[in-house]
């Protein structure tokens, strides 16, 4: 079994499927360092991600635009987010209840749109839409070994590269950046020196919203070229613990995403080869984010203690 | 003086009317969904309000659909009274109602004897799965919500091993368990419904909740560290195992309501994904405001409207998955604490006025 498991052949399509697996994952967290930044563990990218990869698969079955597709599915990610936004920081609903229910309400639509518009419950695979094309980068590509690795990705895989910088360069080099930083680590102070909390908490998850969107088309629009309503799976979670894992740090949080990726590369590589049923092997990712948070959660109280 | 006497009781009573103003604004949203997307909305109107209690069968299913509810929700109930937010329902739940269907095909004991004891152990079998995120959260401050929540879906793919590994009858057409001997299962209470004993174990896990969060030192505990940690702290209660105390609790009755309901309702294991009973006990505890009683009726209230749910969704054209969107905005109505929050200043400054003149 083993040998199988390293021959050349079955290690290039590992690496190639690791960065197609972290490709969604590091959209999503994008989103959630910067909604960490801002001062919310944003419990509901799972809800923002599953409802804009439905928007995104469904519009392109009737406007056969791709581009048009993404922009109304990053609208309603934007939405989604807005609506959690005005809940919590306008009404003061607990961000964990309103996160939690707005993952509810996502299932449930996700069953329900497709139902009422195409017939079928949470599914729309029947009806042809369209995927995002690969791209085949030049010299890159002719080069053996990497070039099967690293070229012939998805767009969107490439896009994300450009993504996590500017999210970075958001973040850490312009005006907005910092009053987001401000406003989430500390309020008060950023009140004091004039910086509107409110708006620029609400700027922040519509930032949130546009970035994690993408990565729930990329689900539908390119990992399946269909929706299904269980198709983002936990993915907005392991995003939430890679964002705290790095402390909200956008270059390490996209190369813990690529981690997470690999396992979850790992998890579905090996159904097919190695006897364990299958169903065991799905935990992986699960566990590995369990493991994840409780580390977070020990660094954090050691490094208080060290502060002190 | 009577203008007084009303908006006394407006404000007194605020909690309670913004609640229903909450539940009435959700039933409003869905309404206009229904109303776009049906072609028979007085149907689904009439199946939603009325058709739940149309037949003493149908009645029954109230009651069949509250068992789970109300367990659940006291479960969540007892372990959010502690402050923490254990959302490890569904999972636990799941993994319980595996478990109690190994032990129902591999026990070989009489029957009343054989669900006593396989309810007592998924009991045990709760409090354990429960207690490890609230563990990991209080020896490595892991966050609580995301290890409880991913650990679900852990239980899950274990849950399903064991349905399609170790107790699948390769003979049926759909995936499923053995069926019970019927020493384990159990029997209807009513005749001619479908509600069964494990309605007593209900009224038992609803006293055991009363009674403790209202009569013992260790409810006492529970709602103080809930309510505030640090004078918890100072008053000398041990913070950390009064939680996990609360947490075990709450496990064991979730592994209770795992266990009844796989032996009084489905009678063989062939669930093969979570139940959303999570979400359910969220809402209920919303609604019910974490007070046990409350808790109990917003149960059965809730009830009402899943059986309605269902009864609209095999009659009329509306799926049952409006339900979950409904239930999802229904927590977000009522845990908005600022909604309506303008009514009751308005009564405030209209009662401050009337005491001028």
């Amino acid at each position: 079994m083993l040998e199988i498991l390293l021959s050349p052949a079955v290690l290039i399509n590992y690496f190639y499927s690791i960065l197609r697996m972290s490709t969604p994952l590091v959209y999503g967290s994008m989103g959630a360092v910067i909604s960490k930044r801002a001062g919310t563990n944003n419990l509901a990218i799972e809800a923002t991600m599953l409802l804009s990869a439905m928007a995104g698969c469904m519009t392109s079955i009737f406007v056969k635009n791709l581009w048009f597709s993404l922009l109304v599915a990053i609208l309603t990610g934007v939405l989604v987010s807005l609506f959690l936004a005005i809940m919590f920081l306008k009404y003061r609903a607990d961000s964990r209840m309103v996160c939690i229910s707005l993952n509810t309400v996502a299932t449930g639509l996700a069953m329900f749109v497709p139902l009422v518009v195409l017939g079928a419950k949470g599914n729309t695979s029947a009806s042809p839409s369209l995927t995002f094309p690969t791209w085949s980068i030049p010299f890159i590509k002719d080069i053996p070994v990497v070039g099967q690795i690293l070229s012939g990705q998805c767009c969107l895989t490439y896009i994300a590269i450009l993504v996590v910088i500017a999210v970075w360069f958001l973040l850490f080099k312009t005006p907005l950046g910092l009053r987001i930083r401000a406003a989430g680590e500390t309020p008060e102070a950023a009140e004091s020196v004039g910086v509107n909390v409110y708006r620029v908490k609400l700027l922040s998850f519509v930032l949130t919203g546009v970035v994690s969107s993408i990565g729930g088309c990329f689900m539908s629009m390119y990992y399946l070229s269909w929706f299904t309503y269980g198709m983002i799976a936990g993915r907005g979670f392991i995003c939430l613990s890679v964002s705290n894992l790095t402390n909200g740090r956008p270059i390490m949080a996209a190369l813990v995403a690529i981690l997470f990726g690999a396992i979850d590369a790992l998890a579905n590589n090996l159904q097919g080869v190695a006897s364990i049923p299958a169903d065991l092997l799905q935990t992986l990712p699960y566990l590995v984010t369990v493991i994840g948070v409780t580390m977070v959660g020990y660094l954090d109280v050691k490094r208080l203690k060290a502060e002190k | 003086m009577n203008q007084k006497k009303t908006l006394d009781l407006g404000i007194r009573s605020f909690e309670m009317i913004r609640t229903l103003l909450a539940i009435l604004l959700s039933f409003v949203a869905i309404g206009m969904v229904v109303m776009l997307t049906s072609d028979q909305p007085g149907e689904v109107l009439y199946w939603f309000v009325i058709g739940p209690v149309t037949s003493i069968r149908r009645i029954g299913q109230i009651f069949q659909v509250a068992i789970p509810f109300t367990i659940c929700s006291l479960a969540f109930t007892v372990m959010l009274r502690a402050g923490k937010f254990n959302l490890c329902t569904d999972g636990v739940f799941y993994i319980c109602m595996a478990f109690a269907s190994m032990l129902a095909l591999s026990l070989d004991l009489p029957p009343i004897i054989a669900p006593i004891v396989i309810i007592l152990l998924c009991a045990g079998i709760g409090a354990v799965f429960a207690l490890i995120p609230a563990t990991l959260e209080y020896k490595w401050n892991a966050n609580l919500v995301v290890a409880a929540l991913m650990l679900n879906y852990v239980w899950l793919h274990v849950g399903r091993y064991i349905l399609l590994y170790v107790i699948n009858d390769p003979s049926l057409t759909y995936t499923g368990s053995y069926k019970f001997p019927a020493a384990a299962t159990l029997s209807t209470v009513i005749p001619g419904t479908s509600v069964h004993t494990g309605l007593y174990a209900v009224i038992i896990v609803a006293i055991i909740v009363c009674v403790v969060i209202k009569r013992t030192r260790l409810g006492f505990s529970v709602t103080q560290v809930g309510n505030n940690l640090d004078f918890a702290k100072a008053s000398g209660i041990s913070v950390g195992l009064t939680a996990l105390a609360a947490q075990a609790i709450g496990g064991a009755f979730i592994g209770v309501g795992g266990a009844v309901e796989v032996l009084g309702t489905y009678k063989q294991f062939k669930t093969d994904a979570l139940l959303s009973y999570g979400g359910y006990a969220l809402l209920i505890t919303a609604v019910g405001k974490k007070d046990p009683k409350k808790v109990i009726i917003a149960s059965i209230l809730i009830a009402y409207m899943r059986a309605g749910a269902a009864l609209v969704n095999s009659k009329t054209d509306i799926p049952l998955e409006l339900a979950d969107v409904l239930q999802g905005i229904l927590v977000i109505f009522v845990a908005a604490e600022l909604l309506f929050a303008n009514m009751k200043h308005r009564w405030i400054v209209k009662r401050s006025e009337l005491d001028i003149y």
